[in-house]
């Protein structure tokens, strides 16, 4: 059953409509990054950047460096799209957008975390028709799983109170469109909020078996349309619905694209592969999946609220969950001369870093452990301890303590485990 | 097409037409009212603040021409006057005021006497050269700086101003309180009329610089929140010695003058202005309550307890760094707790933080 399974072949189609697409928009989005000053603003301007666990060695990358690394995404996006060597192309994509996004932990998007993946099964699993002009079916089971998790995870995580509750965040984000014409009337009413919020979650939830299933396809595609463009247009999420909208056609059926075709055109040249190596390459792309379908399940290890503390928040697709707002100040004390004085994380971060950083538990130890370095390496001898005061609110409640003020961050290390020093949410509901 | 779905077409429709023009409107959106009173105020403050400006001006002009006890009497409290719009404005920045650079142009400190002392003795004697001096060189600090001395008093200013160099520098002090005047005709050109800042304020949504409401409403708290910021930190926590441990006098602005404390004071009144405004033109608490009393409540209280604690600290702020630091650590204190609802309440009940984020969001 499994070896009829594996040596099952469908149609290469959709793969390569898929590769062209993801290709282009990442291409655009390179161009988009660099035509809006990013590369400046974000990546060199900074004179801190908060690294990923294990990726301190990435580093502020030069000038230089930096705008190769996009002129690089853009050829080899491009290359992709065309299918000039996909394995090597979507290879060198992937190095180059993981350097990017690897620079800055507070940059770190949902879609960043998806193309990455979308780009290592490309590697593993190269979007490209075989010599008959087919795939077996299992690497297309394979593009879509990868595809469909997104929303699997984007639904179950939807499954909160806050969410399905209290409407919130979209309660306070719908009534911020209140201006729109004609729509915006209702945007601030907020059973629209309750209608969009469970509407929502039952669209991320069962849109996959909606596309997969042929009665339904239809108006699941029309609705991932409408809520992606939707979501665009209210919501500043740049790529991100241009990039779902492209990936939701790997859910049609493999030979969906030649009904637009003459009959006998090639889409993409055929290429000749080993099987046993693709097999085993496909292996790993399984591995891949498995471990981002378990890296979401990592928050059910810690207490307490996701949306409140984070642990275990990234790689989880967990998309636009909620509206924090916060304020940090750091508490600097020299055990050596038992000098204590604040620190605004404003005066080194970037306004988005900072604002980032007000909310994140992980980076505000990040920008402790920081502190406490630069300012020991500044004044030999000193012996520096750095607490914090981080008030939070969570969709319009009153601000609260996030972190222990009490606990010193300097001597606290980052790891997996739950984290002791900070503090429980918020029960009460919203305002 | 089946009977069936026709049916349904029809029922979707009628439901839809229903809701669009059955259902009453329940909530109105106040925000637009509330920018365009917003842009309101400052306009009145720029007119008030381009007129002081003009009569500074005036006043030095007339000290210059014989420099006197009364002559710079009347200069200094002309340069007192102007302070109180100015710092109004200045509690908002945002808009051209900070993207055309006309705050630092016109304000930046703390002053530093080496640059004002280089601006004169480089014999600067019109628009056109002061413009090539830096910021540090010129502006409301630098005019502060000639006119006053606390250590000699005003007999040592006016010592300076007809003494060898006195033609010079007096020279100087009035090319400077023209280029204000300048600086605060062109921020007001920048607001005022069709198509300026308040224009487009009042616009949002439909405007060039707001294509929507919600981007100006974040702009407007995140610049009060950048207001108090300015108070907070700069204004009394850097002088109390909040870096390095001991009070840091030269960190105060107007310190010349001794308008320190009432400089704050005064920012925090512009704040005031822009969240409360008057009964007939309310601000940002309009919008505020109408999501949340309680928060509304919380910052009335807030920016009560900081207007009160402001109050309390001795003046003048040179030595109440020095000798009542509880008092003026009480007055930062309660101005963060007002920026702290601000920036974390505030901003989430609104959902400022979903948007003016450089980068996409998720």
């Amino acid at each position: 059953m499994a070896d009829r399974w594996l040596s099952h072949r469908v149609d290469a189609a959709s793969l390569v409509v898929l590769r062209v697409a993801v290709g282009l928009l990442l291409f655009v989005s390179a161009a988009r990054f660099v035509a809006r000053g990013w590369v400046e603003e974000l990546l060199l301007a900074p004179s801190f950047h908060f690294h990923y666990w294990g990726f301190a060695w990435i580093g502020e990358p030069p000038a230089w460096l930096a705008y190769s690394l996009f002129v690089v995404l853009a050829g080899s996006s491009l290359a992709l799209a065309a299918g000039v060597s996909t394995r090597c192309s979507a290879g060198v994509a992937l190095l180059a957008f993981a350097w990017i996004e690897l620079i800055d932990l507070t940059y770190y998007l949902n879609h960043y975390y998806f193309l990455t993946c979308l780009l290592a099964t490309f590697v593993l699993v190269p979007p490209r028709p075989e010599a008959d002009n087919r795939v077996p079916a299992w690497k297309l089971a394979l593009l879509r799983t990868q595809v469909g998790l997104v929303y699997v995870f984007a639904g179950l995580a939807k499954l909160n109170p806050e969410w399905m509750l209290h409407a919130q965040p979209l309660d306070i984000w719908l009534a911020r469109h209140a201006d729109l014409p004609i729509l915006g009337r209702w945007l601030d009413e907020t059973w629209l909020a309750y209608a969009a919020s469970w509407a929502g979650a039952s669209f991320d939830l069962l849109v996959v078996p909606a596309l997969l299933w042929s009665r339904t396809r239809p108006f699941a595609y029309a609705a991932v349309v409408g809520f992606h463009v939707v979501t665009g247009l209210l919501f500043p999420i740049g790529m991100f619905p241009w990039f779902m909208i492209a990936a939701a056609t790997i859910l049609f059926p493999p030979d969906w694209p030649r009904r637009w075709l003459a009959a006998g055109a090639v889409l993409d040249r055929p290429v000749a592969v080993h099987p046993k190596r693709e097999r085993a390459l496909g292996g790993i792309a399984c591995a891949l999946l498995v471990l981002q379908l378990a890296l979401p399940l990592r928050m059910l290890l810690y207490p307490g609220s996701t949306l409140w503390h984070e642990q275990g928040a990234r790689y989880g697709y967990r998309v636009m969950l909620v509206e924090k707002a916060g304020l940090v100040e750091y508490r600097v004390r020299d055990r050596s001369s038992g000098r204590e004085w604040r620190v605004d994380p404003g005066d080194e971060l970037t306004t988005l870093q900072a604002r980032m950083l007000s909310t994140q538990p992980d980076l505000i130890l990040q920008y402790a452990h920081h502190l406490a370095a630069r300012l020991e390496q500044e004044t030999p001898g000193a012996a520096i301890e750095v607490r914090v005061d981080a008030l939070v609110s969570v969709h319009g409640r009153p601000a609260r303590r996030l972190i222990d003020p009490n606990v010193d961050l300097a001597r606290e290390r980052d790891g997996l485990t739950p984290k002791p020093w900070i503090l429980a949410g918020p029960e009460e509901p919203p305002p | 097409m089946s009977r069936t779905r026709w049916f349904g077409v029809l029922g979707i429709g009628a439901v839809a037409i229903g809701l669009a023009l059955g259902c009453p409107e329940t909530q109105i959106d106040h925000r637009g009212e509330v920018l365009d009173h917003v842009g309101q105020a400052v306009l009145v403050d720029l007119e008030q603040a381009h007129a002081d400006a003009q009569a500074l001006r005036g006043s030095i002009a007339s000290l210059c021409a014989a420099p006197d006890a009364t002559g710079l009497d009347a200069s200094q409290a002309a340069w007192m006057q102007l302070r109180g719009p100015w710092k109004r404005i200045l509690a908002l920045p945002f808009g051209p005021l900070v993207d055309d650079g006309f705050d630092t142009a016109i304000d930046f400190w703390p002053a530093r006497p080496s640059s004002i002392d280089g601006g004169w003795l480089s014999g600067a004697s019109s628009q056109a050269e002061l413009d090539a001096l830096g910021v540090a060189s010129k502006g409301m600090p630098a005019i502060e700086y000639l006119l006053w001395d606390p250590i000699g008093g005003d007999a040592a200013v006016l010592a300076s101003l007809t003494g060898t160099d006195g033609p010079q520098r007096c020279a100087y002090v009035e090319l400077l309180a023209s280029d204000v005047e300048l600086q605060l005709e062109r921020l007001d050109a920048a607001w005022r009329g069709a198509g300026g800042f308040a224009d487009q304020l009042a616009q949002a949504g439909d405007s060039e610089a707001f294509p929507t409401v919600a981007l100006a409403i974040d702009q407007l708290l995140n610049a009060m929140i950048a207001g108090l910021h300015d108070l907070e930190d700069p204004k009394l926590r850097k002088p109390l010695g909040a870096t390095i441990g001991a009070p840091q006098p030269e960190l105060l602005e107007s310190r010349f003058s001794d308008r320190s404390l009432q400089d704050a004071r005064d920012a925090l009144a512009g704040f005031a202005q822009a969240y409360l405004g008057t009964q007939a033109a309310p601000g940002l608490t309009l919008v505020v309550a109408e999501k949340s009393p309680a928060v509304d409540e919380q910052v009335r209280d807030a920016l009560a307890a900081a207007e009160v604690a402001l109050a309390d600290v001795p003046e003048p702020l040179r030595t109440s760094i020095v000798d009542a630091p509880m008092q003026v650590e009480a007055a930062a204190d309660a101005v963060h707790e007002l920026r702290t609802i601000l920036t974390a309440q505030v901003a989430s009940l609104l959902g400022v933080t979903v948007s003016l984020s450089d980068n996409d969001g998720d």
